[in-house]
């Protein structure tokens, strides 16, 4: 039955027009549904603020436009949703995971199971797992909620200049620092939801702290990846940068 | 039932044979080179599929038989994307396919085909197909459509009738850019200038 209604779906549609059929056929009303997490990755538009660079850093003396790799980071702090200050400099070690969150986006959550599975395995080698939310869309209650169902801590960072300090567009997305704490990886955390279902995932974070734990450069620096992009705070500093 | 299956099978093989499809072709030049467009490849609005093949990709990019393929990256969670959807949706609305087609690339995941991206494109009465990609690695894809774009979303490449690439706008856009970029090139002319800004 259902290929017969595909097959007449789709020889009707040839005859009367693509677009004409399609769009005609669904008699949807124009009322908004929701759909999805809808909504909760939306960002005022990631490359123009990535163009618009403000100061780097927590540090006041800072700017730079995006640390990159091979780059030492500058000390920062933050507060988690609890209001208890970290430093990055609290966190020093083998390697440091800085992983770009966002608990509401999909690919987050998608990921999150892998993200807290590694920072649980790699604690004990002293590698230390750091997640920020330079989203301004969430309360700190919020975040307090999510964080205490995960084993790494969440630093809220609601201005977003620490995400813009490394140039920092999507989530989630990972710096790995080293042992001096120098950026040695930024992209993806892995190869993401297909490879994980189908077990052929490329597990780009771990095989990168990997190599620091046994003092070499990761083979793989750098990778892309889709994620949903930080909803950032407006900039201190407006945009000079072709902004229309 | 078995008869009337039959029945729409001939239809679909009269209606899909190239003499019909040429028709809807600019030229008989062009419709001798490429084939009819596939609806297997392209699904009608309000539908969507999956695509988890390079090589599926790259067909779409090659066989739109269009002047000019828009291609936008979206997702429904994407506040941008969804922000920009309705100068999309009056582009391809403004020209015959033959001329500019408008090919949705969703990243939501499978899942959300039926329940999440399908039931979204009906609602916003969306007129042009969309294909969700999912592959092994997204990096794949990303590097796919271009070696400077990050995976940020939304992004808008486009596409001359043969497949390459004339141009890439990796953000997002207003109507008037996006109607700029598209007027620039139907009118042979280079890209413009579009810079990302604030809106």
């Amino acid at each position: 039955m259902k290929f017969t209604k595909t097959v007449a779906v789709l020889a009707a549609s040839m005859m009367v027009g693509f677009a004409t059929l399609a769009t005609a056929g669904e008699g949807c009303g124009d009322k908004a549904e929701k759909v999805g997490m809808s909504g909760s990755c939306a960002s005022a538009c990631a490359a123009g603020e990535k163009a618009n660079l403000a100061k780097g850093g927590a540090d006041k003396s800072t700017t730079v436009e995006g640390y990159g790799l091979g780059q030492k980071v500058p000390n920062f702090t933050l507060a988690d949703a609890s209001g208890k200050s970290h430093s990055l400099s609290d966190f020093s070690g083998p390697a440091t995971v800085l992983v770009f969150y966002n608990q509401n986006c999909p690919y987050v959550v998608e990921a999150a199971p892998r993200i807290d599975e590694f920072a649980k395995k790699y604690a004990e080698k002293g590698v230390k797992v750091v997640a920020i939310d330079a989203g301004a869309d969430k309360s700190a209650e919020e975040i307090g909620k999510y964080a205490s169902t995960v084993s790494f801590p969440i630093l809220v960072n609601p201005t977003s200049d620490v995400a813009r300090s490394f140039s920092a567009t999507r989530t989630p997305e990972v710096f790995i620092l080293n042992k001096d704490g120098v950026i040695s990886y930024t992209g993806a955390f892995d190869s993401g939801a297909k490879g994980a279902k189908e077990g052929n995932l490329k597990t780009y974070a771990a095989d990168a702290v990997n190599a620091l734990l046994a003092g070499e450069e990761p083979e793989v620096k750098q990778t892309k990846a889709f994620g949903c992009s930080i909803k950032f705070a407006k900039a201190e500093k407006p945009s000079t940068d072709g902004a229309m | 039932m078995f008869r009337l299956l039959v029945l729409f099978a001939a239809a679909l093989a009269v209606i899909v044979s190239p003499t019909t499809a040429s028709a809807a072709s600019p030229t008989a030049a062009d419709s001798a080179t490429t084939p009819a467009l596939s609806l297997e490849l392209f699904p009608p609005a309000g539908t969507v599929r999956i695509e988890s093949e390079k090589a599926g990709i790259e067909k779409l990019l090659k066989e739109h038989n269009s002047d000019i393929l828009v291609v936008n990256f979206w997702a429904t969670w994407c506040g941008p994307c969804v922000e920009e959807l309705p100068y999309f949706i009056a582009l391809a609305n403004r020209y015959p396919q033959d001329k500019v087609r408008v090919l949705g690339l969703s990243i939501d995941f499978p899942e959300q085909a039926e329940t999440g991206v399908a039931p979204f494109l009906r609602t916003r009465k969306v007129p042009y197909s969309n294909v969700i990609v999912y592959m092994d690695d997204p990096q794949e894809t990303i590097e796919l459509f271009s070696d400077k774009w990050t995976g940020d979303l939304p992004a808008t490449f486009f596409y001359d009738r043969s497949g390459k690439k004339l141009g890439e706008l990796p953000f997002a856009l207003t109507d008037v850019q996006l109607n700029q970029a598209v007027d620039a090139l139907l009118a042979g002319e280079p890209l413009p200038a579009i810079k990302p800004g604030n809106h």
